[in-house]
């Protein structure tokens, strides 16, 4: 298996700490992403390392027992310490605010608390075994107020700190799962739901175990994932995945199904909107991608693995003096949207995020279609994108046209997503709507989206230099990314025409594109107007539909007039510039110079004549001004018919 | 002439005359190379016909050709005599290939009348054919031959005389049967191309799709689409496809019949092979691709014979309305296989593509709106990419062009485009032909425009804005709309109304064509060059004919000034080469002889080449 074959890797940097050991207590809270080492109780120090900050935090407190769980509220303003069963103890890290430790026991007689979350930076839930209570903290009074409660019996329980529900597993099968939504002081009951369990010999009691159960939000909508395992009885083939939807508003409902077709243990993660299932007997990852076309049989989609299985990229972690030691998975897998994989070393463990690696996905998938799928999806897409682009044009690599359709189809699809978008924006704040409606944003400018212009710098512009690609092929790709521009409404833009221009002339092709400027297939620009103008040499047509171009725009009648003058067609100069109506306010003097240079006296007089009219007409007399700036002309003229030539004045 | 040709007109014929129309009395291709020497002669003769005509006659007609063109070449060595004109008969010379000429004789119609004795007179029209009708359709058998053969110099180099008289023989005996010299017409002259009108994602389309199957089925060297019997794609150079084009519409598709509007139980649709997903069936090649023993033989073409010379296999697919022929190099010979291959690959495609194109252009037809009888006919030609539009001539046959209009205004036509072709600038003109019929040919820009109208007592001024809305309702017709030409070339004559609105919308663009036509003209009140109160002939005041002085400085060319030399020369020409007009310009004219005559002079001396538009003689009977 060749390097480029992973197609998921570790990050960069992980968190290092001390591995958990009889001293040394290690907890991960998953709302933070912060990893604690509490050394003896924290009597010897409390470090605590999170992913981004390069800084970990690391105090001391009074070690009152043993430490059950410890978070800091979002933005680490409060710690929240669980020694015993019934209570929690806090501790302010706000500066200014006192640091002694107050305490909040369950509310609840006889409860036992299973764990807390916080779900902002003062707002904590305790979970108990006989239901939930909301608080807020007031730290500056270093006491808790309770905001709400509600009594059921629990299992346990599941937090999803992006989306702030609260999952609660109840009755005997602990299969019945009720979820809590929190925001703003608020604590709602969502409806709840049932888990179907596989079928399971008589002999065991079925029951929904914790381990099987994840929560993720999935292209910003909330899944409950739920790890179904191969039961002896059905004829399955394998465990599968069960994705629940669990929306704002409404039940629950079945939407998914992933296949993973093998059976033993899983790990389940979430990451840029892919679900990454780890299987720990083969040590090997497979990913599903929902949106990905599945089977869909009436009400679930049935989903396969996306790629082949893979394992994760082997990371060698550099050992002072001893060189690299290959980490070894300790298989520690918890849910959610980070991977933590505690490796074991001699004397540190290691938290990670997992990341996908697009490059090599682009060979394992062979099919350019769902490919490009796939891609559009992903968070860092762009450059890899234009790769594929690049690569199906490349002499090797060649992909067939109908392909290369689908994959600018696809991409401009998105593209005009994002335009519409854009669009129905700008219209709105053009309305006014911006102040009233605080719904209405900016839409994103995602990676997926790629315009005219990436395609034309990072793709285009290079495969029409290659010249080894027929230019059949060039033409045909060119047409292919036109047409498609132009199946989603989106006005193509000069240079992409310029492009094709380019290679047809190249290959001495006029005829071929005076047919597609026949069929206006290479719409009118201006640009594109003074191209076809300095092609007239080669290609005498060229004028032609240059002039025609340059009318059709009707904003370029100066230019039409430049390039008549400049064709010494000076009497068809005149002719337009009169049928536009602009012949009062044009230059005498521009006129009557390209006249003269045309050497042809009758010409001259002609246009003379028509000036000295005009004159006549707007100001009562033939004679020019000595603003026009024509006394060498009114020379020329005399000098050429005559003095009684000039136009009398007429009097009525 | 022209004025033969409007008296000629004014009625149907006498009962007693017999009408005979031009014929085809001989056509030969000779070379004076190969028998240079006395006794010799015949071996010059590539091909005669008729064939039977005696060898020494044959040798005596080509002979005088030969002392013909020779003579001629004296005076001008670059271009030798291409017609001559005698009583019965003109014939037309040709040299396609060095020393290979070909020549043609057609004879003069003919009318017959019955004299007061009761015996038959025979007239011969002499001025009745126009020779550059005569002289593209000579050029045209060239072509036709060329495209199906090859040079004649190719024939020499293989397989020498005999091969080149034998491949001669085997065409022209066929195809001079096909010649319709009686009617032949301007749009022979203009050997042009109907381009189909096509919205840009539907023609977007029709790329794609000759793109793919190019691709999929690589030894496919050109490819050229039509629908209706009207070009969309030509992957062949412009002459080429010209001729190719030529080839299609007026022989293959009409020997076609479609098998689709036959009836459902008729003979035709039966012997199609039965293939249900898709109506695509070989024009040319193998009529039944589940018989095994189908021949696979294409007829095979010759393009680009000026420089890489292709010889290539003529394949022609079609699908209800539309037909794609693909060339193939012929050193590939195709098989029952690629047959087979192609039709499962273009058929179901083109049958969509075929539809989808129908769709859109009822689309667009809807848009326009229901049209009703237009008040006029035109015929339109671009030079820059052969597009022509005649609403003249109805449905090409196989035998025969039907055109909708009289014959004798369609020779006015063949008249002003003669006069077209002497010079290179823009210019225009009216001629008042029969019975309140008005010809108007417009050049601009390497544009042509023939408008033919019909209005009671028009005059001058009217006919020249109805042209003009003629002109804008050709430019914009919506189903022309995203076609060829929509532009109004910047070039063209004065005071034709702008349509700034009709650009991209169909419908503004019909209002503007629809206007009352009288607004788009100068109104009658005063001349449109502020003052008009002399003639330009005479000088004297023509107070009481402002209507007619003004349209003249109006439309005639220039419009600029009421007194250039040229422009009023060309006024003269336009006026009397073709109008009758009545009143005080005709008045000035023949009395005042003395004034054209000293015009003449002072042209003569000022831009002498002018003066050969100038027919005096016809003009003013002076001399």
């Amino acid at each position: 298996m060749g390097e480029e074959d992973y197609y998921l890797e570790l990050c960069e940097r992980p968190v290092q700490f001390e591995k958990a050991n009889p001293v040394n207590c290690v907890f991960f809270d998953e709302a933070n992403k912060q990893v604690f080492a509490v050394r003896s109780g924290g009597a010897t120090g409390v470090v605590v390392k999170g992913p981004d900050d390069r800084n970990p935090i690391s105090f001391r407190m009074d070690d009152k027992g043993e430490v059950k769980c410890i978070k800091f509220s979002l933005e680490n303003k409060i710690l929240a310490v669980q020694r015993t069963s019934k209570t929690v103890d806090f501790c302010n890290f706000i500066p200014d605010n006192s640091q002694l430790e107050y305490t909040q026991e369950c509310k609840t007689k006889n409860a036992n608390i299973l764990g807390f979350c916080w779900t902002s930076s003062t707002e904590i839930v305790f979970i108990t075994d006989q239901g939930i209570e909301f608080y807020q903290v007031l730290p500056e009074k270093r006491s808790l107020k309770l905001l709400k409660s509600h009594n059921l019996n629990v299992n346990w329980y599941m937090y999803c700190p992006e989306s702030a529900v609260i999952l609660l597993s109840t009755t005997v099968l602990e299969n019945v799962l009720q979820p809590f939504h929190f925001r703003a002081g608020t604590m709602s009951k969502l409806p709840k739901f049932e888990i179907e369990l596989p079928a399971a010999p008589k002999s065991t009691k079925p029951s929904l175990s914790e381990r099987d159960i994840a929560m993720a939000t999935v292209y910003g909508q909330l899944y409950v994932l739920f790890l179904r395992h191969h039961s002896r009885t059905s004829n399955s083939t394998g465990a599968e995945v069960v994705l629940y939807h669990l929306p704002r508003e409404g039940a629950c409902k079945k939407m998914h199904i992933l296949k993973l077709n093998r059976t033993g243990k899983f790990a389940l993660n979430v990451v840029d909107n892919l679900v990454v299932v780890h299987h720990q007997d083969t040590e090997t990852s497979v990913i599903f991608d929902i949106k990905l076309r599945g089977e869909f049989d009436g009400s679930v989609t049935f989903h396969h693995p996306v790629l082949p299985a893979r394992s994760i990229q082997p990371y060698q972690i550099p050992i002072a003096g001893n060189g690299f030691c290959r980490g070894v998975s300790a298989a520690v897998l918890p849910r959610g949207c980070v991977l933590t994989m505690i490796f074991g070393s001699h004397i540190k463990s290691y938290l990670w995020n997992l990341q996908v690696k697009l490059e090599p996905i682009v060979n394992l998938l062979p099919d350019k279609g769902r490919l490009m799928d796939f891609l559009l999806q992903r968070k860092e897409c762009k450059m890899v994108i234009l790769s594929v682009c690049s690569q199906m044009l490349s002499e090797s690599d060649r992909a067939s046209l109908p392909v290369i359709a689908t994959v600018f189809d696809k991409l401009n699809h998105e593209y005009k997503k994002y335009l519409d978008a854009e669009q129905s924006y700008a219209m709105a704040v053009e309305a006014g709507q911006s102040r009233s409606s605080p719904l209405l944003k900016r839409p994103v400018r995602t990676q997926a989206v790629l315009d005219q212009s990436d395609v034309y710098t990072h793709v285009l512009s290079a495969f029409v230099e290659k010249k080894e690609m027929p230019h059949k092929f060039v033409i045909a790709v060119l047409m292919e990314y036109i047409r498609s521009l132009n199946q989603f409404q989106i006005a193509v833009q000069h240079y992409l025409h310029e492009l094709v221009i380019k290679t047809l002339v190249q290959h001495n092709l006029f005829y071929m594109l005076h047919q597609f400027l026949q069929y206006h297939v290479l719409s009118d620009s201006k640009p594109l107007a003074c191209l076809l103008l300095s092609l007239e040499s080669f290609y005498p047509p060229a004028h032609q539909l240059s002039l025609d171009m340059l009318k059709r725009l009707s904003t370029a009648n100066d230019e039409i007039v430049e390039v008549l003058l400049s064709k010494h067609q000076v009497l068809a100069a005149l002719r337009f510039i009169r049928g536009i109506g602009g012949h009062d306010n044009i230059s005498a003097r521009k006129f009557l110079d390209a006249a003269k240079q045309t050497e042809d006296n009758m010409l001259f007089y002609t246009i003379f004549r028509f000036f000295e009219q005009r004159n006549q007409r707007l100001r009562g007399s033939p004679n020019f001004t000595p603003g026009e700036h024509c006394e060498e002309h009114v020379a020329f003229f005399k000098q050429i018919f005559g003095d009684q030539a000039l136009m009398r004045p007429t009097t009525f | 002439m022209a004025v033969a040709a409007a008296g000629a007109g004014s009625g149907p014929w006498a009962t007693q005359e017999k009408q005979f129309p031009p014929a085809l009395l001989s056509f030969f291709i000779y070379n004076p190379r190969f028998g240079p020497r006395e006794g010799e002669e015949e071996n010059k003769i590539l091909f005669y016909h008729p064939n039977e005509v005696e060898k020494n006659e044959k040798i005596r007609n080509v002979g005088l050709c030969e002392a013909i063109v020779q003579f001629t070449r004296t005076f001008s060595p670059s271009k030798p005599a291409k017609s001559l004109h005698t009583q019965k008969n003109r014939q037309f010379f040709n040299e396609p290939e060095e020393h290979f000429w070909m020549v043609m004789v057609v004879r003069n119609p003919i009318i017959e009348k019955q004299s007061k004795d009761g015996k038959p007179v025979i007239e011969y029209q002499e001025e009745e054919l126009l020779d550059k009708v005569y002289s593209s359709v000579l050029q045209q058998c060239y072509s036709m031959y060329k495209l199906f053969n090859g040079t004649f110099l190719k024939a020499m180099e293989d397989g020498g005389i005999e091969l080149l008289k034998e491949r001669l023989e085997k065409f022209f005996h066929r195809y001079l049967q096909t010649l319709h010299l009686q009617s032949c017409d301007l749009l022979d002259i203009f050997g042009g191309i109907s381009f189909f009108p096509l919205d840009k994602m539907t023609y977007l389309k029709i790329q794609s799709f000759i793109n793919r199957v190019e691709e999929s089925l690589n030894i496919v060297k050109y490819t050229a689409f039509l629908y209706n019997d009207q070009l969309i794609w030509s992957g062949l150079e412009q002459d080429d496809m010209r001729i190719l084009y030529k080839y299609l519409t007026t022989s293959l598709f009409p020997r076609h019949m479609e098998p689709e509007l036959a009836g459902r139980d008729s003979p035709i649709r039966a012997e199609m092979p039965g293939n249900l997903q898709h109506y695509g069936r070989f024009l040319t090649g193998p009529l039944n691709l589940n018989d095994p023993d189908a021949k696979c033989r294409f007829p095979k073409i010759f393009v680009n014979t000026d420089d890489a010379y292709e010889e290539l296999h003529l394949i022609v697919y079609k699908a209800m309305s539309a037909a794609v022929c693909f060339m193939i190099d012929a050193s590939i010979q195709p098989t029952l296989d690629f047959c087979r291959r192609l039709d499962s690959v273009v058929g179901p495609q083109l049958t969509v593509l075929a539809s989808d194109i129908c769709e859109q252009f009822n689309i667009n037809k809807r848009m326009s709106g229901s049209e009703k009888e237009p008040q006029f006919k035109f015929i339109y030609f671009n030079h820059m990419n052969l597009a022509e539009k005649s609403t003249v001539h109805m449905r090409k046959t196989p035998s025969v062009s039907l055109t909708s209009v009289h014959p004798d205004l369609m020779k006015i036509l063949g008249d002003i485009n003669s006069d077209f072709t002497r010079v290179d600038e823009d210019e225009e003109i009216i001629v008042k032909a029969m019975s309140d019929y008005w010809v108007v040919g417009k050049k601009s820009d390497r544009r042509e425009l023939y408008v033919i109208l019909n209005q009671k007592n028009a005059n001058l001024i009217e006919v020249n804005g109805r042209s003009c809305q003629v002109h804008v309702a050709v430019y914009n017709d919506p189903s022309e709309h995203r076609q060829h030409d929509k532009a109004f070339s910047p070039a063209l004559p004065p005071k034709w109304p702008a349509v700034p609105t009709a650009r991209g919308d169909p419908a503004a663009a019909l209002l503007t064509a629809r206007l009352p036509w009288r607004e788009g003209t100068a109104p009658r009140q005063s001349c449109p060059l502020g003052r008009c109160p002399t003639c330009t002939l005479c000088g004297n005041s023509v107070r009481g004919q402002e209507t007619l002085c003004n349209a003249v400085q109006q439309h005639l060319l220039l419009g600029l000034t009421d007194s250039s030399p040229k422009a009023y020369l060309k006024d003269t020409r336009q006026t009397f080469g073709h109008m009758q007009v009545t009143g005080h310009m005709t008045d000035c004219i023949q009395d005042k002889g003395k004034a054209i005559l000293a015009l003449k002079n002072h042209i003569s001396t000022q831009s002498p080449d002018l003066l050969r538009f100038l027919d005096f003689k016809y003009l003013c009977g002076i001399n």
